[in-house]
């Protein structure tokens, strides 16, 4: 296809972004097809608004791909498609289940909090990266990153605490994570 | 904390994954454009508006310009006798521009009557050219096909071509055989006239593609194995509303169904509507395929009647002319160039069926209806297995229909499928449907017939064919 080139910088940040906004998306959806035109779509909504996002691009990209990949899993409910019933082999996903509770604890936190959950606990950042990237002290981090899990641990938990990824595997405040640097 | 969720086979970032990032870009930026003029008002919106007729006519009426780059030695003259060794003297790649003979072409996609895009062989490997005036002449694209595509066996009828537009198209090749459930699905699309492609990587196979306008539909699934026997498989849609740049998988056609696939087997794609479709799962499955269907724009589809049986059970085509009008002709065991066929006939989309033709009686178009109220569908020629891109049924109302069954001659019909007869203007043409070619129409009367080695022949009165270029 004919394209324009590349904003400055773009390229040589390319690789890690993309991996970042496939690895949110996947984590999500579950499927690599899906995964890859979230994060394709992520990407070339920054190269429009690179001026403005290159100095932050991982936050916004890890952001965004993770809004992308909830919409598309609303649609999908939406449509019935996907996500329930017997599956053939490429949605034989031991942790289809716990996926659909995440998107769908995700698409009810508020927006900061889901913003630090994202950043810290889906791109696996440092409280210190994830405060940088929005801009706030990692106090306020640890704050709604503490409120934002205990809303995920609470609809996780909801479902069966056995399966695999369930309860058991969201860390408790002061325990897991949460306060890890 | 989510590592358990990771994708293990996650795949890296390349120069197509970039290509495809610039380019949806592009695609956001110009819509942005668009609508900054819009909300500019006046006469911005008048020009905006402008535009947007100026693109309708440019990707679905008027034709657009010959292919850019620096045309050939030999380019810009008709093809003449021998065209075809001097095509295959030019040297690889195919510089852009230089003529292509119609005798090198192995299918043809038109978008119109007028813009065409064609595979055709040159030393062993595929080029793309076009044509802008109905396929009398004939242009390489330049640029590069897919390697998957470029490299293909021509012989082996590897690829399948659709264009909406002239400069919209789509690229897929059929499952390699033994290759289906492990392979990426294989679509390319390209909006610049076929210079170059971006490739969709579906989850599975991509079987069938069909696209109005910029609203593209692709099936894909793990139903095939190309050679024995897949269980459990699926078949899903995944689709597009920009022309191919993003695709969306949304849903299931068949979530989860044991069948039995035969090598050569189709899984097909035909669009009545925006919103109405089939899917053909042929030679899979009891009794002998599986038929789906679609009222809401592929958000739900509904089991139908499939009528194939035994001994029509080796593989079926189907073809639609409307909303409800469904033609199926379903292939059995073959020998020696015949192979039994039935024709089916619905009118009410896929619920009831009836047997208009077959060829149960002696090979031979002398033959008479076996039975009262069936025709007879020569023998001659097979319908399965399927040869990628070679679609042997064109429908163009409830009465009138095209045959080119691979090795077979093209047979017509205009009494709804109860007798068959040869093509007048295409018999002795040497059309045999042994080598890649294909049958396609663009509406009820405008059609071509192209076969490698043989040539191209063109109707735009669904009656009279005359042959384009050499």
């Amino acid at each position: 296809m004919a394209t324009t080139a590349a904003p400055d910088g773009f390229e040589a940040a390319f690789p890690d972004l993309f991996a970042l906004g496939y690895r949110v998306a996947f984590r999500i959806l579950g499927d690599g097809g899906d995964a890859e035109d979230v994060a394709q779509e992520a990407l070339a909504r920054a190269v429009v608004r690179w001026t403005a996002v290159q100095d932050r691009a991982g936050g916004w990209v890890a952001r965004v791909a993770a809004n992308l990949a909830i919409d598309r899993y609303r649609r999908r409910r939406r449509s019935g498609s996907g996500w329930s019933g017997p599956g053939p082999d490429w949605v034989a996903d031991r942790y289809q289940p716990e996926r659909l509770d995440l998107a769908r604890a995700l698409r009810r936190l508020p927006r900061r909090q889901r913003e630090v959950v994202v950043l810290r606990y889906l791109a696996d950042w440092s409280e210190q990266d994830v405060a940088a990237s929005l801009g706030c002290s990692v106090g306020t981090v640890k704050s709604h990153g503490a409120r934002g899990l205990g809303s995920l641990r609470r609809a996780l938990s909801d479902g069966d605490p056995g399966r695999p990824g369930g309860a058991a595997a969201v860390p408790r405040e002061g325990v897991g994570d949460v306060h890890a640097p | 904390m989510f590592t358990h969720l990771d994708d293990p086979a996650a795949p890296a970032a390349d120069e197509e994954q970039l290509r495809a990032v610039l380019h949806r870009a592009d695609r956001l930026a110009a819509a942005r454009s668009s609508r900054h003029r819009l909300l500019a008002g006046g006469s911005a919106a008048v020009l905006f508006g402008a535009a947007v007729l100026a693109g309708v006519l440019g990707s679905g009426g008027t034709p657009a310009g010959p292919p850019q780059g620096s045309p050939a030695p030999g380019a810009g003259t008709a093809p003449e006798a021998g065209a075809a060794s001097a095509f295959d003297r030019v040297p690889d790649p195919v510089p852009a521009g230089t003529a292509v003979p119609t005798t090198a072409l192995t299918g043809v996609a038109f978008a119109g009557a007028d813009h065409g895009f064609g595979l055709a062989a040159h030393r062993g490997r595929l080029v793309l050219a076009s044509t802008s005036d109905g396929g009398a002449h004939w242009r390489a694209v330049g640029g590069r096909l897919p390697s998957a595509v470029r490299s293909a066996s021509t012989s082996a009828g590897t690829a399948e071509l659709q264009f909406t537009s002239a400069t919209t198209g789509y690229l897929w090749s059929g499952p390699p055989a033994g290759q289906a459930g492990k392979a990426d699905g294989a679509l390319w699309t390209t909006d610049d006239g076929g210079r170059s492609w971006l490739r969709f990587r579906a989850s599975r196979m991509v079987y069938d593609v069909g696209a109005i306008g910029s609203d593209a539909w692709a099936v894909v699934g793990n139903c095939l194995t190309g050679q024995t026997t897949a269980t459990g498989c699926s078949l899903r849609l995944a689709t597009s509303t920009d022309g191919g740049a993003v695709w969306d998988e949304r849903g299931w056609i068949v979530p989860s169904w044991s069948g039995t696939g035969r090598q050569g087997s189709q899984v097909a794609l035909a669009r009545a509507t925006p919103t109405e479709a089939y899917v053909v799962a042929a030679g899979v499955g009891q009794p002998a395929g599986l038929l789906m269907s679609t009222d809401d724009g592929g958000l739900t589809w509904q089991s139908r009647t499939m009528p194939c049986a035994a001994p029509f059970d080796m593989g079926a085509q189907l073809a639609v002319s409307g909303t409800d009008d469904l033609w199926l002709v379903c292939g059995g065991q073959g020998t020696a160039g015949n192979q039994m066929k039935a024709l089916y006939r619905s009118s009410d989309g896929g619920a009831s069926w009836r047997l208009a033709a077959d060829s149960t009686g002696p090979h031979g178009f002398s033959t008479p209806p076996p039975s009262a109220g069936v025709g007879y569908l020569p023998a001659q020629g097979y319908v399965a297995p399927y040869t990628a891109g070679h679609r042997v049924l064109a429908v163009a109302s409830p009465t009138t229909a095209w045959l080119f069954a691979d090795r077979g001659q093209v047979v017509e019909t205009t009494d709804g499928g109860a007798t068959w007869r040869p093509v007048r203007d295409l018999e002795g043409a040497g059309l045999a449907g042994g080598a890649p070619g294909n049958l396609t129409f663009v509406s009820g009367t405008t059609g071509w017939v192209a076969e490698e080695g043989v040539g191209l022949w063109h109707t735009v009165d669904g009656v009279r064919w005359r042959r384009l270029g050499r």
